[in-house]
């Protein structure tokens, strides 16, 4: 009965091991590849970290294994139980190799961290033509570009367009276009809770947090459409906040804002510069919005 | 005079002679004054565990309706759909969803784990294990319970105020929090949140007074501090941890009072516009609040965590007919773990916008705090290797803690790391991991000392077999429940979604989410037999003596069911807790503390009394 | 091992009544928790109007709603409606021997219809036989009275193309007579685009929409601006005249765009297959409301009010003689009439999607320059137009009408709470223009349509025949320029960058 029990106690992290194992393969897993420079470096930490958790736990869970084994031989054996109060020897050992490997891989990842972070390392071109801000609200993104036509020249420049909305200004909902090739950088504010930014594929998330206008900076490294989501509660509608951030190649990118531009200031006659001005406005108005 | 005059507790001198009798001198009680409003620490200690069982089936209910709504979403959903959405069919709405989700964070972590640790097991292990007869402040013990029940009501009331109940999670971040429009759970029901959390706050503090003062004070005549047992340095501990960290949520907790009811803007900023109302005048900030909360929550679970621990390393001594591995360095690292609890706290704010090397910072720390866990883990091992273990309930709770918490712990090393986080930030990685520390750890190891000590509680012990079945069907539900949430993690599964199936990335699953609900129900349903073993034993359970697990500990030394005042003999304490199989005393695997050295050269285990300066000595 | 599995069973027997006690409380738990009753299913609930109806005329007009548009979980198909139940044309390719078996069938949707097809989406989709014995079948219920079969998909394999048919009411006593389906039997199948609706209406919108589209959802009540109730039949945001209802595309941009400034998101990821049949679904919530509130209407037209009777009765009529007029209108007149309302409505919704509904300007914007807005400005302060009586000087939403006692509408009788109220009896506030959020889009094509129609179910009155094409171009511009202008938070931008903005094709 007691060896059962033992038996027990080895079983389960083998199951749990083969959970683990089989896991990718049942995309009980990342939701893909990541798609951006972070997000690859963070899979990497991801996977070392693994590796040694994996590790201990194996080494762990052997070691109970094993002295759940002897307990189930040894307990009615003849004599008494080993009377050891510890060992030094083996405190010093056992404090000083997992400072080690945790003081490692703290360190090893401060770099990685200050890229995505710190703004002061963001290139200055990304810096200076920021894709988006993106406003989050209960339960929607909204999403305010700069005119194409605009540059800016410096950064006090873009902190005024972030305070001031311009005429100008090309507005979007739940869809945030960015171009491949190059760090983007877009500022997170919300108008009413905290929310968060979440792209899993590329495996960036920022709160947002009311009163703040925080940048964040990635790079798609593939046109695609990648989905959006919410990651801080905000209210009921926290799991509703479905949306898509679509990389594309510059050309695209371009052509999608001069696109926008043209529906937002649409008059219903001279709009889209095609003949569907009037019978047909609405639905190619529609068909514009639906999702590609 | 009388030593069960409230009144006068058990302070202030000349009481020594009374207290050595035991109950040489009482009137009898009402039957109100002895089992209702006791001020001895026993009852009371009862009065935490039977309170806390019950409110532990509560949480766990709510648990089941969140997981009924992510394996069935938006069907009809048993006792709460059909209570509260008859119109719609038994379907729920979002914001019950956040409401369950908040109440069962809520319930558990303040009306269950909290209290059944300090409350429950400090209360009734503290006296008993440094050999004195009381608490050193009876009524405040008395009043640390009562406080209860208005923060349950407080709970149980919001539940009726209109909304459903609060809904911006147990980590109530402003302005969601904050602004009483900002979602239906933000209205009166948030203020009752908030002033339930304040009556919780005043037991606690209460407790966390009352055990520093016996501690320190009370110790019987040669217990000198380490030769306390390890639980009862873990509450020790943990008390100290209470006593500095309280004060700053409760100040929070006024902060946030004041901002919803008083018009203040502590966490408020400018120019908020929510639910259509006017925009907010603002001029504060919502990380403040996260800076102030997290600054009491991390050590709060810490709190939640090293009294289980210590009382882990008790049981296993026994259990295993050993000592404990490395005592010093088990009271170093919890001593470690509680200090380096109080610089951890922005682990909870990496992506939350807060200045970036403060990340950097938090890192380090966070990942030095896993150093002391890896090394009391390894004394566990150390302790159980090479032992006689019995396999009994008792042991393989503790078992079980131990291989739960080697998983708890190494997955908080992903979110230890910064980039790592910033993935795994709000997923369900986070809940896999810390539902593995709180339930897989701390309950498990809240069960074998439910077991360990209900023989001296109640003088029966609890029924073998069923504690056997109650922890294997607990085992494998909860590791079914609760290991795929690491895959849900990785997967990117965000927490807090009442419908996750909503997005495609996510859709597939479904299935396991169903599996994991299951296990949940199957685990639920087990925690029954934990209950029925508990109330049938106390009645019909085979008696037993004093000391039927041959524990060296001084509770173990008293009679069984102890009575007002513990010790018929008053008790000095001559060696260390742990002393099992000692080759010094071959008489019997186990060398109680008070049992008196055998005639014969000084040794060193004489005993060391120290007395006040007015000889009135420890009490 | 002997001893031990001895001791083990000796404490399993005294284990027995501790697991029965656990297991005990777990069955008191588990009975709690299921509850004794069948799984409840959602309901629709009947108008204010219709509550004020005479119990007998409430009842008919409620017997008619479940008739012709049935239960949430139980569709009913009305061709008289101008909805698009999505029909798929079916025939039987083998016959089958028994009426409850599987029975091979193809299936073709109607043009351009984009219904889902999968096994759930059609089952309880209703079925209708054009052709073959049971296309004119009749039954017999157990009174003995002649009942029309409604048959409906029970369950539907679209792999291997087998439809079964089950039947509603169920067929009992001895003159019911089943006729299995048989090769060449046509049929029409009804109703998947509805029960998709519903499913995805259910998940989405129901829990501000309210399960009958009443806005009052079990989040709605903690909402400053309610949602939509749909049952006026009227929507705020259209593309179409004042007098016309909400196109499809209308609502599809609502869903898609959401309403800024409001608690409608944007669901702009739902996908054509999603949100054909959730626009579908509220049309016909809509509709349902539009037949409830005009049946009420004309019950209470004829006095059949429950206020009207008891005046009647004060007046001196028997109340058996009320209720034998009632009687008598219920089953001669009424089903004329709610024919009537069907045809009525069916006319209305299907005028509104015809290309002549639409509002679109003749001519371009005027370009968008100081003069034009000053015309604009002073248009919009003038006895023309009036907008600041509403939306204030500075266009803050704070005009002098905000403060009034405004007249109930059909009564003359003024409100007790001063302020502007919409249809539907909530407070409402007229647009801050200063605030850059427009709730039916940015468009200045979307705010033409705004003064051109007014917003349909609110004071803003339209202005399409008041004012001229240009002038409406110029309110237009003198609006979008109020958040950048001065008076508004963003009153820093100069002028020149205001007029430098380019609008359509400008430079």
């Amino acid at each position: 009965m007691k060896r059962l029990w033992a038996f027990f106690f080895i079983l389960w992290p083998v199951v749990a091991i083969t959970a683990g194992v089989i896991s990718p393969s049942m995309h009980w897993w990342f939701p893909g590849a990541a798609q951006s420079p972070i997000g690859q470096r963070i899979d990497d930490l991801f996977y070392m970290i693994l590796i040694i958790v994996t590790v201990v736990f194996i080494g762990t869970q052997v070691a109970m294994g094993y002295v759940l084994l002897q307990g189930a031989r040894d307990t009615d054996a003849p004599g008494r139980a080993m009377f050891t109060h510890g060992s030094h020897a083996l405190e010093v050992i056992w404090t000083v190799v997992p400072a080690g490997v945790l003081l490692f891989i703290a360190f090893y990842q401060l770099d990685t961290w200050a890229a995505y972070r710190v703004k002061e390392n963001y290139p200055m071109s990304s810096r200076l033509s920021p894709v988006a801000e993106i406003t989050a609200r209960q339960f929607e993104w909204r999403i305010r570009y700069p005119n194409p036509k605009r540059k800016f020249e410096s950064l006090p420049e873009v902190d005024a367009w972030l305070r001031q909305p311009a005429p100008d200004d090309l507005y979007a909902v739940n869809e945030l276009h960015v171009p491949t090739g190059r760090a983007v950088v877009v500022h997170l504010r919300t108008a009413d809770v905290q929310h968060a930014f979440f792209v899993p594929i590329l495996r960036i998330k920022q709160d947002a947090v009311p009163g703040l206008v925080i940048p964040i900076i990635f790079e798609a490294l593939k046109p695609d459409a990648y989905e959006w989501v919410c990651a801080e509660l905000c209210g009921w509608g926290h799991y509703k906040m479905k949306a898509r951030v679509k990389a594309e190649p510059k050309d695209d990118f371009e052509s999608y804002l001069k696109g926008l531009e043209r529906e937002q200031f649409d008059d219903g006659v001279s709009g889209h510069g095609t003949k569907k001005a009037a019978a047909g406005e609405s639905k190619s108005e529609a068909a514009a919005e639906a999702p590609k | 005079m009388s030593t069960l005059d409230p009144a006068l507790g058990s302070t202030g001198g000349g009481h020594a002679v009374e207290h050595a009798h035991g109950h040489a001198v009482h009137h009898e009680l009402s039957f109100f004054r002895k089992y209702i409003f006791s001020t001895d620490h026993k009852v009371i200690g009862i009065q935490f565990l039977i309170t806390t069982m019950l409110m532990l089936m509560v949480g766990g209910a709510l648990a089941l309706g969140v997981r009924w709504q992510l394996a069935f979403p938006w069907s009809d959903m048993p006792f709460f759909g059909r209570l509260a959405f008859p119109e719609q069919g038994g379907q729920i709405s979002p914001e019950f969803y956040t409401m369950l989700f908040t109440m069962h964070a809520s319930v558990m972590i303040f009306l269950v784990i909290i209290p059944v640790l300090a409350g429950a097991f400090g209360n009734y292990c503290i006296p008993l294990m440094i050999g004195a007869d009381d608490m050193a402040f009876p009524l405040l013990n008395a009043l640390s319970y009562w406080f209860m029940w208005p923060a349950i009501g407080f709970f149980m009331a919001s539940f009726f105020v209109g909304a459903g109940g609060p809904a911006s999670g147990w980590t109530v971040y402003p302005t969601l929090s904050a602004i009483k429009w900002a979602a239906p759970g933000s209205g009166t029901a948030q203020t009752f949140w908030l002033l339930a959390l304040t009556c919780v706050g005043f037991s606690s503090m209460m407790g966390s007074v009352n055990y520093l003062t016996t501690i320190i004070n009370m110790r019987a005549p040669g217990m000198t501090l380490f030769r306390m047992p390890l639980t009862i340095w873990a509450m020790f501990i943990t008390a100290i941890l209470q006593a500095f960290a309280l004060p700053v949520l409760t100040a929070a907790g006024f902060m946030q009072l004041a901002d919803r009811e008083f018009g203040t803007c502590f966490f408020i900023p400018s120019g908020l516009i929510v639910n259509n109302h006017a925009p907010t005048i603002g001029g504060g900030q919502p990380l403040l609040w996260q800076h102030l909360f997290w600054f009491y929550s991390h050590p709060a679970v810490y709190i939640m965590l090293l009294p289980a621990m210590g009382m882990v390393s008790d049981m296993l001594a026994t259990m295993c007919r050993k000592p404990v591995f490395g005592y010093k360095p088990m009271v170093f690292s919890i001593a470690a773990i509680a200090g380096l609890g109080f610089i951890v706290w922005g682990h909870h704010m990496f992506t939350s916008g807060m200045n970036p090397a403060l990340g950097m910072t938090f890192m380090v720390s966070t990942m030095m705090i896993a150093l002391p866990s890896a090394v009391k883990t390894f004394n566990w091992l150390g302790t159980m290797w090479g032992g006689r273990p019995r396999f009994n309930t008792v042991f393989l709770n503790c078992c079980g803690f131990l291989s739960m918490f080697v998983v708890g712990g190494l997955s908080g090393i992903f979110m230890a790391a910064v980039p790592v986080d910033i993935y795994f930030h709000d997923t369900y990685f986070i809940v896999a991991h810390f539902h593995y520390i709180l339930f897989g750890s701390t309950l498990f190891a809240v069960f074998g000392g439910i077991t360990y000590w209900f023989p001296k509680m109640f003088g029966r012990m609890m029924n073998e077999s069923v504690g056997k079945l109650h922890f294997f069907l607990t085992f494998i539900g909860f590791n079914g429940t609760f290991f795929p949430m690491h895959m849900l993690g990785i997967a990117g599964m965000p927490r807090r979604y009442a419908d996750p199936y909503i997005h495609p990335y996510l859709e597939h699953l479904l299935p396991m989410n169903q599996f994991m609900t299951c296990c949940a129900i199957l685990m639920g349903f087990a925690q029954f037999l934990l209950l029925g073993n508990f109330a049938y034993s106390i009645f019909f359970g085979p008696k037993c003596g004093r000391n039927p697990w041959e524990a060296n500990t001084l509770e173990w030394a008293a009679p069984t069911p102890p009575p007002h005042g513990n010790f018929d003999v008053p008790p000095v304490v001559y060696r260390g807790p742990y002393e099992y199989s000692s080759p010094s005393h071959p008489e019997s695997d186990f060398w109680p503390q008070t049992e008196p050295p055998k005639k014969g050269p000084q040794q060193d285990d004489a005993p060391d009394i120290s007395h006040g300066p007015d000889g009135t000595g420890p009490h | 091992m002997r001893l031990a599995v001895r001791s083990l069973f000796a404490s399993r027997f005294v284990a027995v009544p501790g697991t029965g006690v656990g297991l005990l409380a777990a069955l008191v738990a588990t009975l709690t928790i299921a509850g004794c009753s069948q799984s409840p299913e959602p309901k629709f609930v009947f108008g204010e109007s219709t509550g004020k109806l005479y119990r007998p005329a409430q009842k008919a007009v409620e017997m008619e709603l479940v008739k012709d548009f049935g239960e949430p979980n139980h569709i009913v198909v009305w061709e008289k409606l101008p909805v698009d139940f999505g029909a798929f044309d079916g025939v039987v390719e083998q016959s089958a021997a028994n009426f409850s078996d599987p029975v091979k069938v193809k299936l073709t949707r109607k043009a351009n219809s984009k219904v889902p097809m999968s096994a759930d989406d059609l089952r309880g989709a209703g079925i209708i036989w054009t052709s073959g014995a049971n296309a004119d079948a009749t039954a017999w219920d157990p009174k003995g009275r002649e009942v029309p079969l409604d048959y409906e998909v029970a369950h539907y394999d679209p792999k291997e193309s087998t439809l079964s048919v089950s039947v509603w009411p169920a067929i009992a006593g001895e003159k019911g007579k089943l006729d299995p389906p048989k090769v060449g039997d046509k049929f029409t199948v009804l109703g998947p685009m509805l029960q998709q609706g519903h499913k995805l209406y259910m998940t989405h919108c129901e829990h501000c929409h309210g399960v009958s589209g009443d806005g009052k959802g079990p989040t709605a009540s903690y909402f400053d601006i309610k949602p939509r109730d749909y049952r006026l039949g009227r929507f705020k945001f259209t593309s179409t005249k004042s007098t016309d209802r909400a196109t499809r595309d209308d609502l599809v941009r609502t869903v898609r765009q959401g309403i800024p400034g409001t608690y409608m998101p944007s669901f702009l990821l739902f996908t054509d297959e999603e949100i054909g049949p959730i626009v579908e679904y509220v049309r016909w919530l809509a509709m349902r409301g539009e037949f409830e509130e005009r049946s009420g209407a004309e019950f209470l037209s004829g006095q059949f009010g429950s206020e009207d009777v008891s005046q009647r009765v004060k007046g001196g009529e028997t109340r058996e003689s009320i209720e034998t007029a009632l009687d008598n209108y219920i089953k001669s007149e009424y089903p004329g009439v709610a024919d009537d309302l069907a045809g009525r409505i069916n006319t209305s919704w299907t005028a509104s999607e015809q290309p002549d509904a639409l509002v679109t300007p003749k001519i371009a914007r005027t370009p968008d320059t100081p003069e034009s807005r000053e015309r604009g400005r002073k248009l919009f302060h003038s006895d023309t137009a009036k907008c600041a009586q509403c939306h204030g000087p500075a266009g803050k939403g704070d005009g002098p009408q905000t403060e009034d006692y405004q007249v109930i509408l059909g009564t003359n009788k003024k409100r007790s709470v001063p302020g502007l109220f919409d249809d539907w009896g909530n407070p409402i506030k007229p647009r801050d223009l200063t605030s850059g959020i427009y709730r039916g889009g940015r468009r200045p094509l979307d705010l033409y349509r705004r003064i051109y129609s007014g917003i349909k179910g609110t004071p803003m009155p339209p202005f399409g025949t008041a004012l001229k094409e240009e002038e409406i171009w110029d309110i237009v511009n003198y609006a979008m320029s109020l958040p950048y202008g001065s008076g508004s938070e963003n009153s820093e931008l100069r002028q020149s960058k205001i007029a430098s903005a380019s609008p359509v094709g400008g430079g």
